[in-house]
């Protein structure tokens, strides 16, 4: 039921592979949080779950249905974007208040009352054209279209971006709220990692067009390790694990390590500290070090 | 299929209402501006050029309607229906404006009229120059080169023709006509149609496979 | 209202241990409500799934029990389950901490001992004062 799956999906652009035989099931009645530096492939992907944008191959389907250009499907989709203050025509110069009616039209569970309160209580003005909207409103924009489409499953493309640290904990309480009412799966990809970690249920990160890891977010930290020490000393503990990224300043040596909380028992011996990562540390150490890191 | 036209409706009607408001303008300023030589007179017997470009160069602002329903879900089949339905409407609506224009100012200040092949020539030549429109603006730039090139060239031909008939026409309808045999106008007419239909399947191909875009 | 959460241990954890504090504060007595997984999820801005788990550990523990429709409640004898809890996990928490630390910076397990008499005396002084 209301179970969204994308099927060995590959999509390219010209010669460059953006996603690569790539499989996800997003379960119902579930926060996700999707992660994944700029260029892994994130918005490529949620077009393509949505039916927004096209695929070369592979399939995705709602509780078995074909997704592509399926309305009694995309009925219970919502795919909410940036906004852009150019659009096609040079300025964007569509006001709020047509996108709000456009979305009424296409949602079926719009909920007006709800978009009023929530641009109400954002301030932002209904009548003024995108163009004109800071950062911030637009980012406001994106968050009221989510929430108000009240649709089974609701993505949200970077919605915190541009927003300033008091007006992102309100969009973490106001989704949680809707949550607790709704119960519908939510996934926000977002780069502000650690302040919204408590607020996914499960995560999945992309890396290079392809998904590193998809799983209740809890379990994924709980893998993780910080030790350490002096350096002998930490290379003596870790032996045999799986170490993910190194630092050392003289004798100094830290490393991040990956494995179960079981293996952890063989460090008790040695005099090394081990230290617990969040999830952003965690993402780094997975998807950061690498050549040539910086470019995009 | 409702949904499509729906999100429409907004752009349209203002092209319409622009529309309406020229025309309303110009009538006032012949009522209240006499003289046979003014500026108002002149415009009064260029409106279906005025109205071709207006009703025809508008239809870009169909566009970002376009590009928001697609982000919202919307079923590119029925969107690319509906835009054609009211590239359709914009394009009957320059003769039609002209000739009930035409007819309350014939009432005002002097009679015009144009023949029926006329009328369709405007029709089809508005068609034409919004299909462009509507494909420019999903196109690249070397395309959207091309096309406009295109566009332009039969635009000045079929807006000069306009414009020189009905400048120089000063009575309602019969002495001119000879001088442009119809055929040779329902013939334009068609070749406008047919390049607006080629447009138009173009756009279709475009569409049918795209992505949203930001 | 955010209650501080950091990230040493799960989000989970913390919350049961939050709670736990509470009860031993007498912050809710034996056999009353305490808060939901939704309110719980509002009050640190976390999803109520972690909230649940939280919640759950403690009914796992004996130390809520659920009354159907209505909600969590606190289970009788639970401030002295939860004390019986801290005592074992005092063991390994704070003792083999203090072992550690001690052998690290070299104190005898003798000179240890002295430290901790000495230091349980001076509060024992203090009360009585």
């Amino acid at each position: 039921m209301n179970t969204l799956t994308a099927k060995d999906v590959c999509k390219s652009y010209g010669s460059k592979e953006v996603l690569k035989h790539l499989n996800l099931t997003l379960e119902p009645g579930c926060i996700y949080g999707l992660i994944g530096r700029n260029g892994a492939g994130k918005t490529t992907l949620l077009g393509i779950l949505t039916g927004q944008n096209p695929m070369n191959s592979g399939s995705v389907t709602f509780d078995g249905q074909p997704v592509w250009e399926n309305q009694s499907v995309l009925n219970h989709i919502c795919f909410s974007r940036e906004l852009n203050s150019m659009s096609i025509l040079g300025q964007n110069n569509l006001k709020v208040k047509e996108y709000l009616r456009a979305a009424s039209i296409y949602y079926p569970c719009w909920d007006k009352e709800y978009a009023n309160r929530l641009t109400a209580e954002f301030g932002v003005d209904q009548k003024k054209k995108v163009c004109k909207l800071s950062k911030g409103q637009m980012s406001m924009v994106t968050i009221v279209i989510a929430l108000a489409s009240r649709a089974p499953i609701t993505i949200l493309d970077e919605p915190v971006a541009g927003l300033d640290v008091v007006a992102r904990e309100r969009f973490y309480q106001l989704l949680l709220e809707d949550f607790a009412q709704t119960n519908r799966t939510f996934v926000v990809s977002t780069h502000i990692i650690e302040e919204a970690a408590g607020v996914f249920e499960k995560v999945i990160i992309l890396d290079e067009g392809a998904i590193l890891e998809d799983c209740p977010t809890e379990d994924l930290v709980r893998q993780f390790h910080y030790i350490s020490g002096r350096d002998e000393e930490v290379d003596r503990a870790c032996a045999g694990l799986n170490v993910l990224v190194t630092e050392t300043m003289g004798r100094h040596k830290a490393v991040t390590v990956r494995c179960e909380e079981g293996d952890l028992r063989r460090l008790e011996g040695f005099d090394v500290d081990v230290a617990p990562l969040n999830l952003q540390k965690v993402f780094v150490a997975l998807c950061g070090h690498k050549e040539g890191d910086l470019h995009e | 299929m409702s949904k499509a036209l729906r999100i429409f409706f907004c752009p349209v009607a203002q092209i319409l209402l622009t529309l309406l408001g020229f025309g309303a303008i110009i009538l006032a300023g012949l009522i209240l501006v006499p003289g046979a030589d003014n500026l108002f007179a002149m415009y009064y017997k260029m409106f279906p050029m005025l109205g071709v470009v207006i009703a025809s160069m508008s239809t870009a602002t169909l566009r970002p309607y376009l590009n928001l329903a697609l982000s919202m879900n919307g079923k590119r089949p029925h969107l690319f229906a509906a835009q054609q339905t009211y590239l359709a409407l914009l394009a009957l609506s320059a003769p039609v404006f002209t000739q009930a224009f035409w007819w309350l100012g014939g009432m005002l200040y002097e009679k015009m009229a144009v023949p029926l092949p006329f009328l369709a020539l405007m029709a089809a030549g508005s068609l034409m120059l919004g299909e462009t429109m509507s494909l420019v603006v999903g196109l690249e730039s070397k395309a959207r080169t091309v096309v406009y090139a295109v566009s332009i060239i039969i635009m000045v031909v079929v807006c000069g023709g306009i414009g020189a008939y009905t400048a120089i026409m000063d009575h309602e309808a019969a002495s001119w006509f000879p001088a442009i045999p119809d055929v040779w106008l329902i013939g334009a007419a068609l070749a406008l149609l047919a390049l607006a239909v080629v447009f138009a399947a173009i756009n279709w191909m475009k569409l049918r496979k795209a992505a949203v875009e930001v | 209202m955010n209650g501080t959460l950091n990230d040493q241990t799960s989000i989970y954890l913390q919350i049961a241990q939050n709670l736990e504090n509470d009860l031993l504060r007498g912050i809710y007595l034996e056999e009353e409500q305490v808060p939901s997984t939704n309110e719980l999820a509002r009050r640190y801005n976390i999803n109520p799934a972690t909230a649940a788990k939280g919640i759950n550990l403690l009914v796992a523990d004996g130390i809520l029990y659920k009354k159907r429709g209505i909600g969590m409640f606190v289970a009788a004898g639970a401030c002295e389950k939860v004390r019986g809890k801290r005592k074992t996990a005092f063991f390994d928490s704070y003792v083999k901490e203090m072992i550690k630390e001690s052998r690290r910076l070299g104190i005898s397990p003798a000179e240890l001992m002295g430290m901790v008499a000495k230091a349980a005396g001076a509060e024992q002084e203090e009360e009585e004062e």
